[in-house]
């Protein structure tokens, strides 16, 4: 699945962070410290190298503390209504600090989607480069131009 | 006058852009619910579904009061629901005991099982999205609570209790009326897995491993030198797989979204 990527080292590394982390904690909820540690270098590597994460990695991490969020652990999760709308409530247990997920089940994200794969890409492959849009309507203007002069 | 510009041929070769790939690390563990059998899942929908009716649990509301509590009109008025000449409760559930061995919602099922009071953990499968309900997975295998996702619990049972809907119910562990019911769920829910957390049976085996392994040193501390080589041998031979097994790396090779509005890149020299 990982085959030809640019910087597999680094996500090798960042996966082996994220399972660390993991693995401590369940090991022993006290381990929250270390587990912190690891999760904070792997913050760490993936700005300094510029490395993209799933939202579902991101999410399962505090963005102030950095702490792993698991629930019941380091986290608890609550469903809140509020204007008409409903939330999913993540609050850090080392920090307070809360993130909100909206509960709408039209939303789906990009990277979920079947289409936003690149394994569904494949037999796509356009013959000529899509043309760009603004580059169509500065043409339409210059014939609409020339037919007038005419 | 200039002459107007010419627009471009039709037959104008332009390069092939190579298709942008945006890689991202992916979660290497898939958290999921187990999938409960089909006669299983009529079983305990069944068997709730007698129960409930049996006991007669329902809530019930009084409209008017609803009304008023909207407009914000009660103001002296006491919480408690009140009852009429008749002693049969106008708003509230009808065997208050009855309720208070149960916890029903998301929300009172998760804060029941982080305080660890819960027997058994039923969770409806319609429920969309899929995050309203998955931190309950974690939840009850840290707990050691057996939990299992029930597809239809909702439209079933909901009505009989007299909710409009119910996407997670749970057993208290001081539950006396359930008691029944729940010992015979419990052998029909399916054991979930998550990756990172080792089983209650699993739990078992390390501790008994511990065991083993501390009568091993105290061996070890009598041994000599010559005989500590032959042991280090012996549990390299016969060494177990670690506990936590690492997963493979998952990487997901996006395509932009291009119904996406971008910014234009802002340039460094801002013309004038």
């Amino acid at each position: 699945m990982a085959g030809q990527v640019k910087d597999r080292e680094a996500f090798q590394r960042l996966n082996f962070l994220y399972q660390a982390a993991h693995c401590v904690l369940s090991q022993n909820p006290e381990n929250q410290a270390l587990a912190r540690f690891y999760c904070h270098t792997e913050k760490t590597i993936a700005k300094r190298l510029v490395l993209r994460q799933d939202p579902s990695v991101k999410r399962t991490l505090c963005r102030d503390c950095s702490s792993l969020l698991i629930p019941g652990l380091t986290c608890t999760q609550r469903q809140r209504r509020r204007k008409g709308q409903r939330w999913t409530v993540q609050t850090c247990l080392t920090c307070q600090r809360s993130q909100r997920f909206l509960n709408d089940p039209k939303h789906l994200l990009w990277g979920d989607r079947p289409e936003a794969q690149l394994e569904n890409q494949a037999d796509f492959k356009p013959s000529e480069p899509l043309p760009n849009i603004a580059d169509l309507s500065k043409e339409n203007v210059q014939t609409q131009a020339l037919n007038t002069t005419e | 006058m200039a002459a107007a510009p010419q627009a471009p041929k039709r037959g104008s070769i332009r390069k092939t852009r190579p298709l942008v790939v945006k890689t991202s690390l992916n979660n290497p563990y898939v958290i999921s619910w187990s999938s409960l059998e089909r006669e299983d899942m009529h079983f305990i929908l069944q068997t709730l579904e007698d129960k409930f009716k049996s006991i007669g649990l329902q809530k019930i509301e009084d409209k008017k009061k609803r009304k008023a509590k909207q407009r914000g009109g009660l103001v002296g008025t006491s919480e408690e629901p009140q009852e009429p000449h008749g002693g049969v409760r106008v708003s509230g559930w009808t065997p208050v005991h009855t309720r208070k061995q149960l916890a029903i919602g998301v929300n009172e099922v998760t804060r029941a099982l982080e305080r660890n009071e819960l027997l058994l953990v039923l969770v409806c499968k319609s429920v969309k999205p899929a995050i309203i309900t998955s931190h309950l997975i974690q939840l009850s295998l840290s707990r050691t609570v057996p939990a299992c996702q029930v597809p239809q619990l909702s439209e079933r049972i909901a009505p009989v209790i007299g909710l409009k809907c119910v996407l997670a119910l749970g057993f208290r562990k001081n539950t006396m009326d359930f008691a029944d019911e729940v010992e015979a769920i419990i052998p029909r829910v399916p054991s979930l897995n998550v990756p990172w957390l080792p089983d209650g049976t699993q739990g078992l085996t390390d501790s008994l491993e511990t065991e083993s392994l501390e009568s091993q040193d105290k061996e070890v501390l009598d041994t000599s030198f010559d005989d500590l080589t032959r042991l280090k041998r012996k549990l390299a031979e016969g060494g177990q797989a670690p506990a936590a097994t690492l997963q493979p790396l998952k990487i997901k090779r996006l395509v932009p979204n291009p119904s996406k509005i971008r910014k234009p890149p802002k340039s460094k020299n801002p013309s004038k």
